[in-house]
């Protein structure tokens, strides 16, 4: 067999084990345990503790590559306004289908407690500018905003009475993939210490680490485990939940994929007279 | 020497607060005629400015640029680091509050425009790259006619179920009765769109499994330090992982060795020192680089083109 075909195989076999093993636990309803972590906890207690005269901005600036986490996650923290009664508004302005998606879950679990939008919820949609949008939205938010998703002045909807500025605002929820909680700690937290909570993916946790350990960020959601652990928190098992042995039983696969590959490395070097390690 | 570097600044400093002054109220909102007329004399002016400066010879474009590069920042700087309130700096002002901060919100509507007018341009030149595959019939060339399928066809039903969503486009199809704009975006966008991104980002996963059978080799001390963390912190985020130590207690010092609580202390002490310290280079870093942008000292790529 040569090379090529080897590492053809290999890489089609590896494929095989990683769909099997998650197609699997997708399938087989596994009841998981989550212990919840402090970052989890500080954001959920940062939630709970907005007042009811202050609105909270849920920052949607996710797109359909990373629903799988962020989903979830702008899932449990919408339930979470509408069981708390929290009046919050979705916003984006970094990837402009993320209000889109706030919205499809806003809609989807509005009827269950009962919420109506325009008076419990408001969708800003997309704003392009970035930071600098950033910072004049700041100091007048109905001016900057103007209309929400269906063309209507949000100073005419219940659920955006007495929100002005930024220090009308409660909380700040960014839900990302990228690396955009800077500008909101940079020009929003640095400017009025405004209250930040950032959900990102696993892949981003790591770079969340230093604004959470400074308290430039109240609480922090790692990737799709945060929002089970999110889920824990209300006590109630969604979409992270029942993901989450899918994602254990792909994580035990990477690892074993790695032992696997070492000890044949180790054999391979170990073998008088061996060539290049299988696989590579 | 720096005597006049600080006079020039000063001068500058004056004269775009003087400018923004002037402009300030032309960016206040305007409804009705007043709005049409404002966005009528906006456009006229700006195409005779962008001709006028088309037209100007290359060594002045250049200084433009430039100047208004250094005015534009010159706002952002002096707003950021200038005092909210001091009765001495903003002697003139009777609030004696900051007085560039007024300005943050006109420039932050016409960064906006700007903005819009650039996704214009990253949408034209698209177009005008694929419209040339599709007319040279250059190789793969049918990937620019799905590209232009996918723009229109994504483009129009955006647009349509905006202005009427309840407009029916098809009443008899196969069976399918009253598909309005509103149900043929969603379908693009939630049968479609979304179902492509998704598998294009998942295919990741696939890639970095057989990375990381093929690459994640035990050479040497680091590495194998390295693979432990690696292996503590995907055990501790998952309920496996969890599972592994649950009969450990959740108190005491026996509790630091659960597996979600070494992921937990691997991310937040060990990997935020690094991180911290490669953050502190990239902006110190990126803090040379926008001197340089702004100071219009870059060289290379796009800065030393002709204009």
């Amino acid at each position: 067999m040569t090379q090529t075909t080897r590492q053809f195989w290999v890489r089609r076999i590896v494929w095989a084990v990683l769909i099997a093993i998650t197609g699997v636990f997708v399938i087989v309803k596994v009841n998981a345990t989550m212990y919840v972590s402090r970052p989890a906890l500080d954001f959920y207690r940062a939630v709970e503790a907005v007042p009811k005269d202050k609105i909270i901005v849920i920052s949607c600036e996710w797109e359909a590559g990373t629903r799988g986490e962020n989903g979830p996650q702008t899932e449990a923290l919408i339930r979470h306004c509408f069981e708390q009664d929290k009046r919050f508004a979705i916003f984006g302005w970094t990837y402009p289908p993320g209000p889109t998606f706030g919205q499809q879950i806003a809609e989807r679990l509005a009827p269950r407690y009962h919420k109506r939008y325009g008076r419990d919820w408001v969708n800003w949609g997309y704003k392009a500018g970035g930071a600098i949008f950033i910072r004049a939205w700041a100091k007048n938010i109905p001016g900057k905003i103007g209309r929400d998703i269906y063309g209507t002045p949000i100073t005419r909807l219940p659920a955006m009475q007495g929100i002005c500025t930024i220090r009308d605002v409660g909380l700040i929820a960014s839900i990302t993939p990228s690396a955009s909680v800077p500008v909101w700690i940079r020009y929003i937290y640095g400017f009025y210490r405004t209250k930040i909570v950032y959900a990102c993916t696993g892949v981003m946790a790591p770079e969340a680490f230093p604004y959470y350990d400074a308290h430039q960020v109240a609480g922090v959601l790692k990737g799709l485990t945060g929002a089970a652990e999110y889920e824990t928190l209300l006590r109630y098992r969604g979409d992270a939940m029942r993901r989450m042995p899918a994602q254990s039983a792909a994580h035990a696969a990477i690892i074993l994929l790695i032992v696997i590959g070492n000890v044949i490395y180790i054999y391979s070097r170990r073998r008088p007279g061996a060539g290049s390690p299988p696989g590579r | 020497m720096i005597a006049v570097y600080v006079a020039g600044a000063l001068i500058a400093a004056v004269g775009v607060w003087g400018l923004a002054r002037l402009l300030t109220p032309v960016f206040q909102p305007a409804t009705g005629a007043l709005y049409y007329t404002g966005l009528a004399v906006s456009v006229l002016v700006w195409a005779g400015l962008m001709l006028t400066l088309h037209r100007m010879p290359a060594g002045v474009k250049k200084r433009v640029v430039i100047l208004m590069t250094f005015a534009g920042g010159l706002i952002y700087v002096l707003e950021f680091y200038l005092p909210a309130q001091n009765r001495y700096i903003f002697f003139w002002r009777h609030s004696h509050t900051n007085a560039f901060s007024p300005m943050i919100e006109p420039i932050g509507d016409a960064y906006a425009v700007i903005f819009g007018f650039t996704l214009f341009l990253g949408a034209y030149n698209l177009a005008r790259v694929h419209g040339r595959n599709i007319a040279a019939r250059r190789p793969g060339y049918h990937n620019s006619i799905a590209f232009f399928l996918a723009f229109i066809a994504m483009m129009v039903f955006a647009l349509w179920q905006t202005w009427a969503p309840k407009q029916v486009v098809i009443a008899h199809l196969w069976g399918i009765r009253h598909l309005t704009a509103a149900d043929v975006w969603g379908y693009l966008f939630n049968s479609t769109y979304v179902p492509l991104q998704a598998t294009l980002f998942s295919v990741l996963a696939f890639y970095m499994a057989t990375a990381a059978f093929r690459a994640f080799r035990v050479r040497s001390a680091e590495a194998g330090l390295m693979m432990l963390a690696a292996f503590i912190c995907m055990l501790g985020q998952v309920p496996l992982g969890m599972w592994l130590t649950h009969h450990l207690p959740l108190q005491g010092p026996l509790s630091n060795l659960r597996m979600e609580a070494m992921a937990n202390w691997v991310l937040g002490v060990i990997s935020m020192g690094g991180l911290r310290a490669v953050g502190f280079g990239i902006l110190v870093g990126g803090l040379a680089v926008s001197l340089r942008f702004w100071l219009s000292l870059e060289r290379g790529a796009f800065f030393e083109q002709e204009l």
